[in-house]
């Protein structure tokens, strides 16, 4: 078995997460719940559901994670790439299912991207759908709607120095001095226009982190410093949005700026960006209330307006660090 | 079909057991816990939220609203009639006849 800790978890699993640095066993994990997980192929045996009680759907409406409650947990299926079970109290998860043209890889990445960050949710940590850097020994976190640049946005800070903390899992955990983040594992995932536009030739070292997405894995890019494998401080959190013009093209029209965000659309927002995996559960529900409203209390958050154009990021970057150091003082 | 409610005098009000809220600099967010739908009160809505989390008849609530706002009776009266009959429809408040 191989042990890792991850989004305040410590998984325990039986194949070679690469994307995570393997501890050493036995390891000392602290407080952190155990998750154990298990991928191997030998292990697949088909459980079948149709009572889903939520389904995650892709923009042209077509299902890409649908939810149901089984004997014992709840079936977690990623239409024709894989199905997951996880135990009713979250601590067992278990791979049920490839698709005819699942790969290792692809279950790999769905297990540690899209599964386990909904385990931490079940087993009551706050996991938001969100990227992060660490910036003057904080972190500074990026939520919005998928498409508008939270990871191009991170690999840019990478490639300035400044590494990245997670790639759209992030885990905060009140504590006596304030609000700590969790780490996820190095590397951010990029589409792969935006990873030609940052990385130049150096894209096809990157493979795509499943067979089903043009999704580059990008690992620490440039030569940012150590990734922080520790909790660290979140200093900020930035609502992404893209600078569109009122005639509705996305022209980079502006320059990037941030602006104030209200109590109410910033809670709106983080409303949006929890991972949750019994949506029915309210005793859950009514707990991510109250962190979410403790956490909007407790760390700024702002609106990060940001054209659509490669050659601004630079320009995104000091207006965070900048804003970011008034934080600070 | 939603049902009027017209709330008399001595109606008595109090929020639900069934809802979490939380004040956002004057505003409020409420999660109803029997549907799990997540709701926003303006800064307005927002004080009767407020005066009813110990139960007051509308009575009550009426005149403290009349002290705390520069606005005509009649017209308070009937935009708190609608507003409670709203919150009432969403299962956020009991009220009591």
């Amino acid at each position: 078995m191989f042990e890792y800790v991850v989004y305040g978890l410590a998984v325990r699993c039986d194949v070679v997460l690469r994307q995570l640095e393997r501890l050493e066993v036995p390891a000392d994990i602290g407080g952190y719940p155990r998750v154990g997980l298990r991928l191997k192929p030998s292990k697949y045996k088909r459980v079948r559901a149709s009572n889903w009680f939520h389904v995650y759907t892709a923009s042209d409406g077509r299902p890409v994670l649908q939810l149901a409650k089984v004997a014992g947990g709840y079936l977690l299926s990623f239409p024709e790439l894989a199905d997951f079970l996880v135990s009713n109290d979250g601590r067992e998860v278990t791979c049920c299912w490839p698709y005819a043209h699942g790969s290792t890889e692809t279950i790999n990445h769905l297990a540690l991207d899209q599964v386990l960050p909904c385990v931490a949710n079940q087993l009551g940590l706050l996991a938001l759908h969100a990227t992060a850097v660490v910036a003057e020994h904080s972190v500074c976190a990026f939520v919005g709607t998928a498409g508008t640049g939270k990871s191009t946005l991170a690999a840019s800070f990478a490639l300035a120095g400044y590494p990245t903390f997670c790639d759209d899992c992030l885990v905060v955990v009140e504590s006596g001095s304030g609000v700590l983040a969790e780490p996820g594992y190095p590397g951010v995932r990029l589409w792969k226009e935006s990873a030609q536009s940052l990385l130049g030739d150096r894209v096809g070292d990157h493979p795509a982190v499943g067979h089903y997405t043009n999704k580059r894995g990008v690992e620490q890019p440039g030569e940012a410093k150590a990734f922080s494998r520790a909790p660290t401080p979140l200093a900020a959190i930035y609502l992404l949005t893209r600078d569109v013009s009122p005639a509705g093209d996305s022209a980079s029209y502006e320059i990037p700026k941030i602006e104030q965000l209200s109590a109410r659309e910033g809670f709106a927002q983080l409303l949006r960006s929890t991972y949750r995996l019994d949506t029915t559960d309210t005793a859950m529900l009514s707990r991510e209330f109250r962190a979410l409203h403790s956490l909007i209390g407790r760390v700024p958050m702002r609106r990060l307006v940001i054209p659509s154009d490669f050659d601004q990021l630079p320009v995104v970057r000091e207006i965070v660090l900048a804003d970011l150091a008034r934080i600070g003082n | 079909m939603m049902t009027a409610i017209r709330l008399l005098d001595e109606s008595r009000i109090a929020v639900s057991r069934d809802q979490v809220s939380c004040d956002l600099e004057g505003e409020v967010a409420i999660l109803n816990l029997k549907n799990s739908v997540y709701y926003g009160l303006d800064p307005v809505a927002a004080s009767v939220w407020s005066l009813i989390q110990k139960p007051k008849t509308f009575a009550e609530i009426r005149d403290a609203l009349l002290d705390m706002y520069e606005v005509e009776s009649a017209q308070l009266e009937s935009d708190l009639q609608v507003l409670l009959g709203q919150l009432s429809e969403q299962g956020l408040i009991d009220i009591q006849p």
